[in-house]
């Protein structure tokens, strides 16, 4: 991502002796940071994507499933260039109802049953974006300093501890979408695609 | 309703994790008091309330999201409170994040 770093590195850094770091402004300069970074991010995916073969509704709508899923894994390759991580498979796979999408650590998966279906495009690129956001989140727990907010990655690493993650099926909606993983990816994810301007 | 025989319940009986069902009883402490009685209810006796938050119900919850009881009464509660939101998530629906495969972690830098 030369741009991105191109862009990163313009912004004036103060500088200082490591051991006169105010640690309280390193926390600070680490959220300042980490936001730009998402908001960078959110620039570049909707002008990436906007290019995707695929994405306009009614190229969406004429494509067979085997079709779409090569427009998923074509969105998730941009994401992960924009992102600075290795990307991932998209497969579909057998979910359950209500459940649009799943991140195993290894492979993003859609459920197969949706996708011979008649959602919109923006549904099925939420979905991928979305998941996409997690195996960011996870290359940055096991990668200290992708991510330089480490308050943030911390709260990931704890949220994605054995026993720690809240299903939506044990723990309802509301302690679902707040958990810090759901919170950020879901956020991210809306951004991207009101910015692409989607039908959802 | 004493919370520690609250959390004792989840973990014994619904089998949640000890650090999950301090969430959920705090949750469950709070809820919002149409949605408090419903709960009172299934808590003595297991039967799901007849109750209506937004057009949902607790049974289509369970339908049709596959949630546990618990977690369709605390998914009502959020209706009732903030609908706009509740709503617009549960439209989306959810994802699963599976469970770290490999090393086990506790935190990032160990």
């Amino acid at each position: 991502m030369p741009e991105l770093q191109h862009a990163v590195d313009d912004v004036a850094a103060p500088e200082l002796a490591a051991d006169s770091v105010d640690m309280l402004d390193g926390a600070v300069d680490g959220q300042a940071d980490f936001a730009l970074e998402t908001d960078l991010q959110v620039q570049d995916a909707v002008a990436a994507l906007q290019q995707v073969d695929g994405i306009a509704p009614e190229r969406w709508q004429s494509l067979d499933s085997g079709g779409r899923l090569e427009v998923l894994q074509n969105v998730e390759e941009q994401m992960a260039a924009i992102q600075g991580r290795p990307s991932v498979e998209v497969t579909p796979s057998e979910l359950g109802a209500g459940t649009y999408g799943a991140f195993d650590g290894q492979r993003i998966m859609v459920n197969a049953a949706d996708l011979n279906g008649d959602q919109p495009v923006g549904e099925f690129v939420d979905t991928i974006v979305h998941e996409g956001r997690h195996a960011y989140q996870n290359y940055a727990v096991d990668h200290p300093g992708f991510v330089t907010d480490a308050a943030v990655v911390g709260a990931w690493a704890d949220n994605m501890a054995p026993g720690n993650y809240l299903s939506a099926e044990q723990y309802g909606q509301e302690l679902y979408a707040s958990q810090p993983v759901e919170a950020d990816a879901w956020n991210y994810a809306s951004r991207v695609i009101d910015g692409l301007g989607l039908p959802r | 309703m004493d919370q520690d025989a609250v959390i004792a319940r989840l973990v014994n009986e619904f089998r949640y994790p000890p650090q999950g069902a301090r969430p959920v009883a705090a949750k469950l402490a709070a809820l919002s008091p149409v949605v408090a009685a419903a709960f009172d209810q299934w808590w003595s006796t297991g039967m799901l309330p007849q109750i209506e938050v937004e057009g949902y119900t607790p049974q289509e919850l369970i339908n049709n999201y596959r949630m546990n009881p618990i977690a369709a009464i605390l998914t009502l509660d959020w209706l009732q409170r903030e609908p706009k939101r509740a709503l617009a998530s549960l439209r989306k629906g959810h994802d699963d994040v599976r469970e770290r495969n490999g090393s086990s972690r506790i935190g990032p830098y160990e």
